[in-house]
């Protein structure tokens, strides 16, 4: 008898109606850096513990933008996280791949 | 992660004969017509004649001593009156404890006739099994034996279902650690002789979310797409993989050689 993981289907949440004219240009700044990893959990509030391919486990929540577009995510599943300089603890999921 | 001794893996292979012969006595029942209820009070007979209880009765509520998963359904069915028909696959997932010790094991068997696309989802599950079987040596990581599954499942184009994993097993029915059907190699807890792991791959046909009805177990898929699922009780020990709820001897399984379906 297999044993069920915590979680299940993540990112339920609808998109939320934002203006399009946020500012100009990709997410990315100088304070964040882009790697890739695996869903390995869905956690409360669309938030997801990642592992990231050099090793770390971080939390990461999903992008606006891919709220707005309804891309769900699912444990297993590889993405590309945008973590901030200022807390390597904590990430944004910006593509499933 | 609960390491077990010599003796100890000797019970719990009492325990996987045991299992072994529950599920054989289900394979030799099974055709067209029968209903799962029907399955499992077999199976239920030969556990109890042979001094053993069932493990999954009274686990966390469930009532049967078989899960019987038809379909798209991907584990933890519950039987019932429904007879199987030609076509259909079922999963049949049983669990003994015997003298304090548990075993587990499970297969999908074809009911007749199946579509081809059913045969090769069957296949490429028992496939992976065997795969992360032969990485369950002392040394390996157990990343090595979730990717070799996830490896297997993907080159033959079909889902590693990620809702439910594998679980170490031994005086309890699930311990841990976890072991799940996907993975990276050289991730994870180092694997030591004496750690007794279920290893059981979930497949689908096609990618999809699994959901669990309102019943709280019954697990289909949630595209309906067909699901398989093969499961074996493996001992880590010195000498390599032994699979406690194989017939054959380990030195078959090392060359590859079992018997399938």
């Amino acid at each position: 008898m297999a044993r069920r993981r915590g979680g299940g289907r993540g990112g339920r949440r609808g998109g939320r109606s934002r203006t399009e004219n946020r500012q100009k240009g990709n997410e990315t700044t100088q304070d964040s850096i882009r790697t890739e990893g695996v869903v390995l959990e869905a956690r409360p509030n669309t938030t997801f513990l990642v592992q990231l391919d050099a090793g770390p486990e971080i939390l990461a929540h999903v992008g606006g933008k891919m709220r707005r577009h309804y891309i769900r995510i699912l444990p297993g599943d590889r993405v590309v996280v945008e973590i901030s300089t200022y807390d390597p603890e904590k990430g944004r999921i910006v593509y499933r791949k | 992660m609960i390491l077990k001794r010599p003796s100890e893996i000797e019970a719990m292979a009492d325990a996987a004969v045991i299992n072994r012969e529950a599920l054989e006595a289900v394979e030799a029942a099974l055709a067209p017509g029968v209903t799962t209820a029907e399955l499992n009070a077999v199976a239920e007979e030969v556990i109890l004649r042979s001094g053993g209880r069932p493990a999954f009765k009274g686990y966390r509520g469930f009532p049967a001593t078989l899960c019987t998963s038809v379909n798209e359904v991907v584990v933890h069915g519950i039987p019932d009156e429904r007879p199987l028909s030609e076509g259909d696959i079922v999963s049949i997932d049983v669990g003994t404890f015997y003298k304090g010790y548990a075993a587990d094991m499970a297969k999908t068997y074809a009911v007749g006739e199946i579509p081809d696309a059913t045969r090769r989802l069957l296949d490429a599950t028992e496939r992976s099994l065997y795969a992360g079987i032969e990485r369950a040596r002392p040394g390996n990581r157990l990343g090595d034996v979730s990717a070799a599954i996830q490896d297997v499942v993907e080159e033959a184009g079909m889902w590693v279902v990620r809702e439910f994993v594998g679980h170490g097993i031994g005086r309890e029915f699930h311990e841990g650690p976890d072991v799940p059907n996907f993975g990276r190699a050289g991730t994870g807890p180092v694997l030591r002789p004496g750690l007794v792991l279920a290893i059981e791959p979930m497949v689908a046909l096609t990618r999809t979310a699994v959901i669990v009805l309102d019943d709280g177990w019954t697990a289909p898929t949630e595209n309906g797409a067909p699901a398989a699922h093969f499961e074996h009780t493996v001992a880590v020990t010195e000498d390599g993989p032994r699979i406690l709820t194989a017939k054959e001897t380990m030195a078959q399984t090392a060359q590859g050689g079992h018997d399938g379906a």
